[in-house]
């Protein structure tokens, strides 16, 4: 068993206390949270930081709170675990699908949702349905505060926006009106519960009086960061719910999206996942 | 840069163990190399196989991706934690009585993901099982018998059991 490089440990009390060392190290420092992808990353000798700044410490930092009115607040540092007691029947399905899926239970237990998101890969499990729920992401920096949408967060494979600075909190806002049925769902194809998605989707369809009021399809491990398919949803946006009209929506994915490997394996996976999954989000609503 | 040990308490199966930790090792490490608590064990030591796994205030985690630091103020229990002398806990006794034991390298982790399963959720179904389980692989027995072993306790009154009394030391009849 080979022990880790060494590194100096810090628990920070507070987020400006993290943020601060954070700038004063720079790329030598990483942020610790749940440790399930840092360690390893540190096993493989992928990254060799000096300095492991620990926020599990900021127990502020661990809630989740308010509902499909208020919309959902999550601290960064919320467990994936905790995440499985959202509600099946609410509009936050998809999240509790990639909860559910998400590795493995000692991982849930571990795994923080901030953690997921700040990974910034491609197969994010966390990250695809919070980018079909329009999730903004609170960031802490030295110098302030700044709320930045996830979809622009990941700018490429394993980065984003953060500069020095430590994600908060998730917030997911409500539904712009309560009258319409909504429905979210997500999937990912893999081998086994442990292994990163081959192919992952999500879906949030609003229906108001049998027609797509509005929906969002995204896609994970398909593209060098996640994805929406765009021009699959303007097919479907504005008009009536159908089979036909689901099939070629679906037709359109290939536009968005740009596997580097498995290509042809993973365009059909993602076209069949896309049609399971607005069906099933469709179902979701009328409930 | 300060790697230098420092002193923490940390409260193993009940027991409070002082020590000097360096701020790189795991909790496996420590647990193995410095506790002699050789039951929890290392398979892969990128937390893909569950080998490693403990309890940690009560729920499973993977020891090889825990600094030790981590682990100061918490409830760690390991598989020596389920055995006192004669005393075995239920799930051990089980896992003996169904054959779900080969070369028994998974089988710390397993027993360990499986009581936090059973005290959580005393009467699971087998697809329950099967996902409390599914952080613990196994290459010897193909997993039958270990669900088997699980869901012989899920139907018994298992909540009465909770804290690992004392088993009856036979063998399931055929």
């Amino acid at each position: 068993m080979e022990t880790l490089r060494e590194f100096n440990y810090i628990s920070a009390k507070t987020v400006g206390q993290a943020a601060l060392l954070l700038k004063k190290h720079g790329k030598k420092a990483a942020i610790l949270a749940g440790g399930t992808d840092l360690i390893i990353l540190m096993r493989e000798g992928l990254i060799f930081p000096k300095h492991i700044i620990n926020i599990k410490s900021i127990s502020s930092l661990d809630y989740m709170r308010g509902n499909e009115q208020e919309g959902l607040s999550i601290g960064a540092l919320t467990r994936i675990s905790t995440m499985l007691e959202l509600d099946s029947t609410g509009i936050f399905a998809s999240l509790l699908d990639a909860a559910r899926s998400f590795a493995t239970p000692q991982v849930r237990n571990m795994a923080t949702i901030g953690g997921n998101v700040c990974r910034s890969v491609s197969n994010s499990d966390m990250v695809l349905p919070l980018i079909t729920l329009d999730a903004q992401l609170k960031l802490a920096g030295s110098e302030g505060e700044r709320v930045i949408p996830i979809a622009s967060f990941i700018t490429g494979p394993g980065r984003n926006l953060l500069d020095d600075e430590v994600l908060t909190e998730i917030k997911i806002p409500p539904l712009k009106s309560s009258t319409k049925m909504c429905g979210t769902a997500f999937e990912k194809v893999v081998r086994t519960s442990v292994d990163l998605a081959i192919v992952s989707c999500a879906v949030r369809v609003v229906i108001d009086n049998g027609n797509f009021q509005d929906i969002s399809l995204a896609f994970g491990a398909v593209a060098p960061t996640p994805v929406r398919a765009r021009n699959a949803e303007q097919v479907l946006r504005g008009q009536k719910v159908s089979t036909g009209l689901i099939s070629k929506a679906v037709e359109r994915i290939p536009e968005d999206i740009a596997p580097r490997t498995k290509h042809e394996y993973k365009i059909h996976v993602s076209k069949t996942l896309a049609t399971r999954l607005i069906n099933k989000a469709i179902n979701r609503a009328g409930k | 840069m300060s790697n230098s040990a420092r002193l923490i308490d940390l409260k193993i199966n009940g027991t409070t163990y002082t020590m000097k930790i360096r701020n790189n090792w795991t909790l496996l490490e420590v647990l193995r190399e410095k506790l002699g608590l050789t039951g929890t064990k290392c398979g892969c030591n990128r937390g893909e196989c569950g080998a490693c796994t403990v309890l940690m205030d009560g729920k499973p985690i993977l020891s090889c991706l825990t600094l030790a630091l981590d682990a100061v103020g918490k409830e760690i229990l390991t598989i020596e934690g389920l055995v006192k002398d004669e005393d075995v806990h239920p799930l051990l006794q089980s896992f003996v009585n169904y054959g779900a034991i080969q070369c028994g390298f998974c089988s710390p982790g397993m027993i360990m993901s499986a009581k936090a399963l059973l005290d959580k959720n005393p009467h699971p179904s087998e697809d329950e099982i099967r996902a409390g389980i599914s952080g613990n692989l196994c290459r010897c027995t193909g997993y039958v018998k270990i669900v088997e072993a699980i869901m012989a306790l899920a139907n018994q009154d298992y909540a009465t059991n909770k804290n690992h009394l004392p088993a009856q030391l036979s063998t399931r009849d055929e």
